[in-house]
């Protein structure tokens, strides 16, 4: 089972939070959870990051998500796996969350190589792109992986 | 045609808008509107290498959601969307 969402910090009343992740994969087949959250920390590349602002695909991002968690369960043989991804759209402040992918399934190791597989995928095929901002007002567009085919 | 050409990501900044409508005489293939963004950028941004690599290196999406190859064509398609390369998380 499967929630995935993408959460725009301007449009949408509620953030993302680890409480509602909890909830979802909340699973009596399960002797194992693990919530992965990613959180904008304050350097890269040598730089004073102050905040980053996401821009999405919403659409595409839910659909790569969906495809990315079939791929998993296939791969990992899961039975009743749950799992909870949501990604921010829009500014995050230093130290707030960005994404949170919330696993649940019956062993650790099934939970871990699961979680895994999940941030890993998403890191290179969701279309999502990061904005840093820095101090004196600078900011820049991060690099980036091409998924053109 | 008349062509929407959503942009995402750097490609905002680069075209200095969310989306580009842009008229082609004929019936247009994905690589058709890449090399148009291209031409924009050598117009007004006096061909930046940076800004032309960006948009050789993006994919492009149709009113499907599904990422679609040079060869394309926009039969009924009315809407595009450039993928610049991603990285979220």
């Amino acid at each position: 089972m499967l929630h995935a969402a993408v959460i725009d910090t301007k449009k949408s009343k509620r953030k993302i939070n680890l409480a509602r992740a909890e909830k979802f994969i909340k699973n009596l087949h399960a002797g194992a959870s693990i919530f992965f959250v990613g959180n904008i920390r304050n350097s890269n590349n040598d730089k004073h990051v102050t905040g980053v602002s996401y821009d999405a695909h919403d659409r595409l991002v839910v659909k790569t998500f969906k495809e990315i968690y079939d791929e998993a369960i296939k791969k990992f043989k899961l039975k009743k796996a749950k799992v909870f991804i949501e990604h921010a759209k829009g500014y995050v402040a230093l130290g707030k969350p960005s994404i949170i992918i919330a696993v649940s399934c019956k062993h650790r190791h099934q939970a871990y190589n699961l979680s895994r597989y999940l941030i890993e995928k998403i890191k290179v095929r969701a279309p999502i792109w990061k904005k840093e901002f820095y101090k004196y007002k600078q900011s820049e567009w991060l690099k980036g992986i091409s998924i053109k085919q | 045609m008349k062509i929407k050409i959503v942009m995402h990501g750097n490609c905002r900044d680069i075209f200095h808008k969310q989306a580009l409508q842009i008229n082609f005489d004929k019936k247009v293939k994905v690589k058709d509107i890449r090399n148009k963004l291209i031409e924009i950028i050598k117009h007004k941004h006096l061909a930046n290498k940076a800004y032309i690599s960006l948009v050789k290196a993006s994919a492009f999406c149709s009113q499907h959601d599904e990422i679609v190859n040079d060869n394309y064509l926009l039969n009924n398609d009315k809407i595009i969307t450039i993928i610049p390369p991603i990285g979220g998380g």
